[in-house]
């Protein structure tokens, strides 16, 4: 029998992390984490998945864009996850179990060492992670001053434990705990989109001042303006600039809500269901808002959307705000 | 823009001529004598959008 000490089996095990029924995330009022979470960097056989965390809940769940509820994606050597990450959220330090597949490597590790895994594959196992959560303004958009070109982050690192021992017939014997060998492995999400709700309309403010206006038709309208005036008529600008962004999102409010305020009280309209509304990459909003398993919570998407178009958002009536929907919002303004 | 006046509106058009818009409803939504003059100075009422008015009506 030979030994060759110190192999490096780099490997995690679950068992040091005998927090299976972790609790609820502390969600305090600097820090809310709940939403869509997009992957940004290489995450353990994920490219940019997407994810969904719930208010009261550690859970980060996989989820479609665009589509209700989550799913399991498969690891590469068999078996699936429900979740990636539990955690706790304690300010803005989130820590808790992260679920991984395994490689082939791992996968032997795990087999010929014994250490714990989620599936009898041994293709599934967790391990613990420590993060740093910055929440500007989520779960829905705030004020854009804050951090005005920053998404929300979650920024942190999984342990990946060391083991060492030696080989035997191409399998690894006297697997021992080897911390010389422990690595921190970064990983980080970013947040995909925020919800739809008031805090959107102080985005993207509109102008009323006729300065705004191309020529010849600024001249007229000033000139029309002061006929008006002169005469004795009383005469109050609404809009004369409106960010496409804007108008974008009066749009597609107007369209989703199932309700509208006019004449001091709330009116049925026709709405459409908020799942089939484009979101152009320089407006992250999520329109679908989501129940804590990620099902699509229609009700609150279209309350969110009525909160937008009422009194106290674009206080739009009929016919809504228009919009090119060939309008390119690549390169908004 | 939002306009509303009272009485009737004694207005120079474009032209520099004289009109008294005597009829009603006396808004600048509605009433169409303030939109024909309106188009006197190149701008134009896009109806069924109340406030709205462009160059082109669109």
């Amino acid at each position: 029998m030979t030994h060759s000490n110190l192999s490096s089996l780099q490997v995690i095990a679950s068992f040091i992390c005998a927090i299976l029924a972790l609790g609820h995330a502390q969600v305090n009022q600097q820090t809310n984490l709940e939403g869509e979470w997009v992957i940004i960097s290489n995450v353990n056989q994920l490219g940019r998945h997407r994810l969904f965390i719930t208010q009261n809940g550690g859970n980060a769940v996989f989820i479609h864009k665009g589509q209700s509820g989550s799913y399991q994606p498969d690891c590469e050597l068999g078996g699936n996850r429900d979740h990636l990450l539990t955690g706790q959220l304690q300010g803005t330090n989130l820590t808790g179990t992260i679920v991984l597949c395994s490689d082939p490597d791992q996968k032997q590790i795990i087999d010929d060492c014994h250490l714990p895994s989620l599936n009898s594959q041994g293709s599934v196992w967790q391990t613990t992670f420590k993060a740093t959560a910055a929440s500007y303004f989520a779960p829905s958009v705030g004020d854009p001053a804050v951090a005005p070109d920053t998404n929300d982050f979650i920024d942190g690192t999984w342990l990946s434990e060391g083991w060492s021992g030696g080989m035997e017939g191409g399998h690894h014997i006297n697997c021992h705990r080897d911390k010389n060998d422990d690595r921190d492995v970064p990983f980080k999400l970013e947040r995909a989109c925020y919800f739809s709700g008031l805090d959107w309309v102080n985005r993207y403010p509109e102008s009323k001042s006729t300065d705004k206006l191309e020529q010849p038709f600024r001249d007229n309208v000033n000139k029309f303006i002061a006929a008006l005036q002169a005469a004795g008529a009383n005469v109050r600008i609404n809009t004369t600039y409106r960010p496409i962004e804007r108008a974008y999102l009066m749009h597609y409010a107007w369209q989703i809500s199932d309700m509208y305020f006019d004449q001091g009280t709330w009116h049925a309209k026709q709405s459409i269901n908020p799942s089939t509304v484009v979101v152009p990459p320089g407006i992250p909003i999520c329109w679908v808002h989501r129940k804590a398993n990620a099902e699509f919570d229609l009700a609150a998407s279209k309350a969110a959307a009525r909160a937008m178009i009422g009194p106290n958002g674009y206080g739009e009536v009929p016919p809504g705000a228009a919009f090119d929907p060939h309008t390119d919002l690549t390169s908004p303004n | 823009m939002t306009i509303t006046w009272t009485g009737d509106l004694n207005i120079t058009d474009a032209n520099g001529q004289q009109v008294n818009i005597t009829s009603t409803p006396k808004n600048g939504a509605d009433n169409t004598d303030l939109h024909a003059l309106g188009q006197t100075y190149g701008v134009t009422k896009l109806v069924g959008d109340r406030p709205h008015w462009s160059d082109t009506g669109h």
